[in-house]
This record gives C-alpha cells, structure tokens and sequence, in this order.
C-alpha cells in the first residue's frame, strides 16, 4: 500500500459534527465563570473511605450512647456534647458523598431543562456538589441536594424519581433525566447567585 | 492572559470544529469531545490562563489545551481499568464489523497514545510539523518518527483494506 491508497483510506474515518448545543453550553457556562468566587488553590478532596466513615460513626454514637447514660457530671455532660458534634460532622461527610453521587448521575442522565414550560438552556457543572442554570432574562442559580439550611440556600423543591422539579426565582424549572434517580424525595436547595 | 466572554465565543466559532473533531478521534467519545473542548475555552477566562500570544499562537495554546484535557480523561478510563472507547466499542469489535471506516478508527485506537495524537494532527487535522511538536511539546524529530511508526502500522494492520487492482477487463 503506498502513501496515497493509505491516505484514503484514513479519510475514510470522518467525524460527526458536534452537538449544536455545544456553543450554548459554552456560553452559559462563561456567564457561570464570570459569577465565580475566585478559584481557590485545589487541595486534595477529603474523601476518606465509606466504610471507614460508618465504622467511625458506629464506634463514637455507641460512645455517646455510653456516656449519656452515665454524663451526671458536668465533665461527662462537655464530653457527650463534643462527641455530639463530631458524629453531626461525620453525618454531614456523609450527606456530602451523597450528594456528590447524586450530581454526577444527574451529569451523566441527560439532563434536559423546561424552565415554565419551554426547553432552557444545559446545565453546569463545574462543582462536585453544585451545579448552575441560568435563567434567561432573570440570572443565574446554583443548585444542590445538601439539607441542612444553609445561608443565602432555600429549599424550593425536591428530587422526584426520574426529574427534579423546583423554583428558581418566580421560575417554575423541570429538569427532566433519562434514568431513575437515587435519593429521591431529596430536598433541592436554590440559590440566585446574580443577574445577567 | 485571561480573556472576555466575547472573545471565547469568538474563538469558539473560529476553532472549535477542528479542536472537536481532535479530542472525539482521540477519545472515541462525542460527550468527552465536547467536555474536553468546553473545558480548553472555559480555561481562557480564567486568571491564571497560561496563555501567552507571544510565545504561541492561539491555535496551538487551544489544540494543547483539548490535548491535555483529552489525556486526563484517558488515564482516568486507565485507572478506572477502561480498554474499551466510551461507547463500549474495543478495537477488535470493530474489525469484526469489516467496515473500511471502523477498521481505521479502530486500528488508530490501537496505535499508542504518543503515536496517535501526531498521527490525528497531522493527517486529519493537517498541521505542521513544528506546530505539533510545540502542542505535544517534542522535538519535530520525534514527531517525525512517530509518525512514520504510525503510518508503517497502520499501512500494516489495514493491509487487507487496501484497494485492489481490477481485474476484470
């Protein structure tokens, strides 16, 4: 085979064009950076094993458990408070892997948004526990699963099994996914983070 | 050297069909193409874009982006102890199916990564040699020579495809 026949035989391997939604997905993902907080310097994630998580977890509730049932003192009782607080912490680590996972499915289930009835514009992902949507005409939201309160976050909807469905501003917003969605029934939180 | 929306935009109309088509023969996926494209834009308006107009040209710091982008996936599809592309075809499937066009798509696939990029930017995407080596950052030797093993491997593995003299008449 010479230069020429293998030439054409590599051209035969031509490409599909690219979603037209590419450029819109670009776009909107430009409005996103320009409301970002200013980039932080990356450091590893904090992602200690699951099973070392719940292992930890186990070992300090049967602890509390332990020392509430004998915290008569006031030592005791600083003691019970403080293994409080870790096991919310380590419950929040929790929610947080949780929450991630939910994302990342929502990403990779073809997400297609319906903002009052009309196709809106692809989601942004940039964030492993938020992702962003923008409004046309009104700005731009970040979204995310975690539920306890959080400042500036309101809850204005929840995961069904197959779609999100919640409030952004005075936007009633569908985000429709091809599969069926793990915690469901989870809280979507919404927080307006500018105007365009 | 970080850049407005506008001139993203406009960069993306200007190069982002050839940058696709790039990281898509690359990877063998449309929605990696496109998340490794969207990425090398998106790094643009960002303060610490590494991007000097006097040292390259845009061309060049966008096609280096999508490479790097298109790289780290595909060590993650090696962690992730991934062989096949991203919709589930393998090399060998796709010579079983005897199609002229998946038999070359597969038989790059199957070509080394180093041997592979050089290969799709200078046939596919036909830039020149020094602009190659400054986006793999290799001498233009080296990309000489590994595109040379390219071709004498595919002209081997895509022998039976070679178009035959007719005999006919």
């Amino acid at each position: 085979m010479n230069d020429t026949e293998l030439d054409r035989l590599l051209d035969s391997w031509q490409v599909p064009p690219p979603a037209p939604a590419l450029r819109e997905k670009i776009r909107a993902a430009t409005v996103r950076e320009r409301y970002a907080e200013p980039r932080r310097r990356r450091t590893a994630p904090l992602r200690p094993r699951l099973r070392w998580l719940i292992a930890t977890g186990v070992v300090f509730a049967a602890l509390t458990v332990a020392m509430g049932q004998g915290s008569d003192s006031p030592a005791g009782s600083r003691i019970v408070q403080a293994l409080s607080e870790l096991w919310e912490h380590l419950a929040d680590t929790f929610q947080a892997h949780r929450v991630a996972a939910l994302v990342s499915q929502i990403r990779g289930a073809d997400p297609q948004v319906s903002i009052d009835g009309k196709p809106g514009p692809a989601l942004v992902f940039q964030h492993s526990m938020v992702f962003d949507l923008e409004v046309p005409g009104d700005g731009l939201y970040s979204i995310t699963f975690f539920p306890k309160p959080l400042n500036g976050w309101k809850r204005t909807g929840q995961v069904k099994e197959t779609y999100l469905e919640f409030e952004a501003g005075a936007h009633h917003v569908v985000i429709a996914c091809n599969r069926r969605l793990m915690m469901s029934d989870s809280p979507i939180m919404v927080r307006r983070r500018g105007t365009k | 050297m970080a850049h407005s929306e506008q001139d993203v935009l406009r960069l993306f109309d200007e190069h982002h069909l050839p940058l696709y088509r790039f990281a898509w023969r690359l990877m063998g996926s449309a929605a990696d193409a496109e998340d490794a494209v969207q990425e090398a834009f998106l790094g643009l308006l960002r303060p610490e874009c590494a991007y000097d107009m006097e040292r390259s040209g845009i061309r060049t710091y966008l096609f280096g982006a999508v490479r790097n982008q298109c790289l780290k996936r595909l060590r993650r599809r090696i962690d992730a102890g991934q062989t096949e592309t991203a919709d589930g075809r393998t090399p060998e499937s796709e010579l079983l199916r005897g199609e002229v066009a998946d038999a070359v798509a597969a038989a790059i696939a199957a070509l080394p990564e180093t041997q592979r990029e050089v290969l799709i930017l200078a046939h596919y995407e036909q830039l020149p040699l020094a602009e190659i080596a400054e986006i793999t950052r290799l001498e233009i030797g080296a990309v000489k020579s590994r595109l040379q093993r390219a071709r004498a491997t595919l002209r081997e593995v895509l022998a039976a495809y070679a178009p035959v003299e007719n005999t006919h008449e």
